[in-house]
């Protein structure tokens, strides 16, 4: 569904007229912090929207977001509280023992009266690992500075979709998150795709154990091809897939506890030399010889990053999220260039994506999915002075259809506007809106409301000045056509 | 030969969808327009001891606590016998030929969890693919001529996901969150943007189940309605599917039963006496209706088939699905069939699948609602329908 929008009253053109008249001296020089509408927009989609309008330039804003300090600028007492979460503090060797402990504890209890409480309380425990990866997403996309980062983790993690609630996956998909995706998403993508080909979230999640020679299992190989790197259009063939089955046999979750070991090594995932297809794969044209050695795996993965297709599937993709549905094909052409230009760096693709005349074109006009939808809204009201409750925002995002890590499907959350725009969604939303008024916060004293209140359109401005109390004006900006849209 | 996940849809989907929404959204019309109504049991509902194998001696040995004794069951055939609690609510349509059974229906998919196989089934899809960018009722819903589709539930299930718009709305009793004045106000801010169609149709939808819930239920019926449960929400659906729409989608939770199920009393019994009340309930409320209605009860498999150490079952294979309605050929177990003992088990531990239910449900769409051989294959690619003689 394409937007044909009102434009928003700012636009290039009409900053650039002030702009001369500035210099013409024909209008005094307006306050130090005025509202800067062009760094506003681009702030309200490279951040999860409903923020403050930055007080720098968009070339400082741009710079800062694309190439963020290690410090996210979270308050002390946020890191604190995620640093005392289980998923934080454990190994995830640990909590995969924990898991395994606790299981082993209800099966001796099986068919005994016992059975019943000790069932409930391992449900709990699993689920509480869930809870806390949840918070500690939550909390971050809201308060940190570095919004596109915590976007990009939420991108990267659907991208590379692992389902939270199949067994194995349950102590390692926050790690998953935390150790092979939020380190890499604004680097190279060959870096990132290697690391999540390594975790054993990964190799759980798409059943590569149980590919191994002669008895090969095509799951992972597929959708690596498919949904990770190149796309179903890519242009890879059926031996393709096949091949690169072959190459993946043998690699699988180590995750024995380090006692166990007979090697020092914390690595997460083993080659298993001897359930190896040795044999030399032909993949993409190329031969990749056979050995027994991960650095096959590494040599597969090279190839098919370096692949043409994956560089436009990639670009599409982050234009997709960032952009629009409609993307066109110059814009994929110049971003899939700067991709292969660069080695894949994502922060550059991304730049030549947020100076694309498309992309200024489209801001205001992308429809938020609930994720965006619901942070904004969280960071409105924090805007206001109020707390945000991460449990709160998740049912409310879960509600919208969206929960955190339950995508059970590998393609992920569909990243398209006509996705989350359907009627009955409309009327969820409403819904939403509805039960965020009842927060507290006085949102109008949020910069982000002052800042956007004189750009509303007259509709909006006419149902808000006949809001009957706060609550309801809440309902009416929350529910308003504007702040569904980034 | 790479697959494809190809969109399914029609071609110019968006604009007959438009069309759609515009101006017919109330009335039906004078001519009665076929209805399909699919309910999913979601959690793997124990098909074994709800449509039982009383002559399968095999039976009684695997599930020593949960059998349902022969004796206490309505016969079906020589072979099978329904539970007890669901011989109220169902005998007469057995007697009168409205409801068949279909055991031994299922996926193909193995991985026996149940978030993959429901998402599977929804859909619609050959085993190898999965996932796609529509589902089979979607998809059904761009095939049918005049076709008013819903989805009862909260969130609209992958089943109806796609570029038509399906509305969803809940039936659950609970007072509109947003209404009357708020609701006004809201679509008054709509009036020029894009979504205003949508927003449009999702509070007219609203307004239309809540004022039908609401008012048009109340005496309306002949005859006591439940105030309980799926019987009410069930009485609603009837109401909607005779007045306004003809394909819709329910969904009912709270049947993965691995502790304590019961066999003739306890808590599947009462869970499937209150889905059998319901389906009367609904087929009684479309009245004239239900002569064009076929009702299909699916669920993402059976459960194991002995019992486990906590007097329920774990996750299986091979299920039983249901299909009732006022024209169907029903009085009978449906499709291919096996004894049921040991050596029939699948893997040694579930009932084996016969009939897939997208060549079950394709069937159906043939001949009770004309679709042709490339309208089947579009809703359900690589299925070939299956012609159980049920319509």
């Amino acid at each position: 569904m394409t937007h044909t929008r009102v434009r928003p009253t700012w636009s290039l053109r009409s900053a650039a007229a002030v702009l001369q008249l500035l210099l013409a001296g024909l209008v005094a020089a307006p306050a130090a912090h005025a509202l800067d509408p062009e760094v506003m927009a681009l702030a309200n989609r490279l951040s999860w929207g409903g923020g403050s309008p930055p007080a720098v330039s968009t070339e400082e804003y741009l710079r800062d977001q694309l190439h963020p300090p290690a410090n996210d600028g979270l308050p002390q007492a946020l890191q604190d509280r995620i640093a005392t979460m289980e998923i934080s503090r454990r190994d995830p060797l640990e909590l995969t023992a924990q898991q395994e402990k606790l299981r082993k504890e209800l099966a001796a209890v099986k068919g005994k009266p016992s059975y019943g409480e000790m069932h409930k309380a391992y449900n709990a425990k699993i689920r509480s690992w869930q809870q806390e990866a949840s918070e500690r997403s939550l909390l971050r996309s809201v308060y940190s500075q570095n919004q596109l980062k915590e976007q990009l983790v939420w991108f990267w993690y659907n991208h590379f979709n692992v389902h939270w609630r199949k067994g194995r996956v349950q102590p390692l998909f926050a790690d998953f998150e935390e150790s092979a995706i939020r380190p890499r998403v604004l680097g190279r993508f060959k870096d990132l795709l290697n690391a999540t080909v390594f975790h054993p979230a990964m190799l759980f999640y798409l059943d590569n154990r149980a590919n191994k020679a002669g008895k090969i299992n095509e799951n992972y190989a597929r959708e690596l091809l498919e949904l990770h790197t190149m796309g179903v259009e890519g242009g890879y063939s059926q031996k393709d897939v096949q091949e690169l089955a072959r190459a993946l046999t043998g690699l699988a979750p180590d995750l024995r506890p380090l006692g166990e070991r007979s090697r020092d090594s914390r690595e997460l995932y083993i080659f298993q030399g001897v359930r190896h297809d040795t044999g030399d794969k032909v993949l993409l044209g190329q031969t990749i010889k056979g050995r027994r050695s991960a650095d096959e795996v590494r040599a597969v993965v090279d190839l098919i990053a370096r692949q043409p297709a994956t560089a436009r599937f990639i670009s599409s993709k982050l234009a997709k999220y960032f952009c629009c549905d409609e993307v066109s094909s110059a814009l994929v052409d110049a971003m899939a260039e700067t991709f292969t230009k660069t080695d894949g760096d994502i922060a550059a693709v991304l730049e030549t994506l947020f100076t694309a005349p498309d992309f200024r074109q489209s801001l205001g006009r992308k429809f938020k999915d609930p994720m965006h939808y619901v942070v904004s809204a969280a960071r409105v009201a924090t805007g206001a002075g109020a707390k945000t409750d991460p449990s709160l925002l998740a049912r409310y995002i879960s509600q919208l259809g969206q929960r955190p890590y339950d995508r059970s499907t590998p393609d992920g959350y569909p990243i398209t506007d006509a996705a989350w725009s359907g009627s009955g969604a409309m009327i969820s939303r409403f819904e939403v809106a509805s039960r965020m008024s009842r927060n507290p916060g006085d949102i109008r004293d949020s910069p982000y409301v002052r800042a956007v209140m004189s750009n509303l359109g007259p509709n909006t401005r006419a149902a808000l000045a006949g809001a009957s109390n706060l609550a309801n004006w809440k309902t009416i900006f929350f529910a308003s056509p504007e702040f569904m849209h980034r | 030969m790479v697959h494809t996940r190809r969109s399914f849809l029609a071609t110019g989907g968006m604009a007959a969808s438009l069309s759609v929404l515009g101006g017919q959204l109330y009335a039906l019309a004078a001519q009665s327009a076929p209805r399909m109504l699919i309910v999913f049991l979601r959690g793997a509902y124990d098909a074994a001891n709800v449509v039982i194998p009383v002559s399968s001696s095999f039976y009684y040995e695997s599930r020593p606590t949960l059998a349902v004794p022969k004796e206490r069951t309505m016969a079906l055939d020589d072979d099978w016998g329904l539970h007890p609690s669901l011989k109220e609510p169902l005998e007469l349509f057995w007697n009168d030929k409205r409801i068949a059974f279909v055991p031994f229906c299922g996926t193909d998919n193995l991985s026996r969890s149940h978030f993959e196989t429901q998402d599977r089934i929804e859909y619609g899809l050959a085993h190898d693919v999965g996932s796609g960018p529509s589902g089979f009722m979607q998809r059904i819903a761009s095939v049918m001529s005049g076709s008013k589709p819903i989805a009862f539930s909260d969130r609209l299930p992958i089943a109806f996901s796609g570029s038509i718009n399906v509305p969803n709305f809940t039936l659950s009793p609970r007072k509109l969150a947003v209404s009357g004045r708020t609701r006004d106000v809201i679509q008054s801010m709509y009036e020029h943007d894009d979504l205003a169609p949508v927003v449009a149709q999702g509070f007219s939808v609203q307004q239309d189940v809540y004022k039908a819930i609401n008012t048009e239920m109340r005496g309306a019926n002949r005859g006591a309605v439940s105030t309980k449960g799926f019987e009410l929400l069930a009485t609603r659906v009837g109401y909607l599917m005779r007045e306004r729409f003809n394909l819709g989608f329910v969904d009912i939770g709270g049947w993965d039963t691995h502790v304590n199920q019961g066999g003739v009393e306890g808590y599947l019994p009462k869970q499937v006496g209150s889905l059998g009340r319901g389906l009367a309930a609904l087929a009684k409320t479309m009245g004239p209706e239900w002569a064009n209605t076929v009702v299909i009860v699916v669920s993402e498999f059976g459960r194991t088939f002995r019992e486990n150490g906590n007097r329920g079952t774990d996750h299986g294979h091979g299920s039983i699905y249901w299909v009732l309605g006022g024209s169907v050929h029903g009085g009978r177990m449906a499709g291919p069939q096996v004894e049921v003992k040991r050596d029939t088990l699948f893997q040694d531990r579930d009932w084996p699948v016969l009939t897939n239910y997208r060549s079950l449900i394709g069937g159906i769409l043939q001949k009770g609602y004309g679709f042709t051989p490339a309208q089947i294959q579009l809703v359900f690619p690589s299925a070939p329908p299956a012609d159980l003689n049920l319509v």
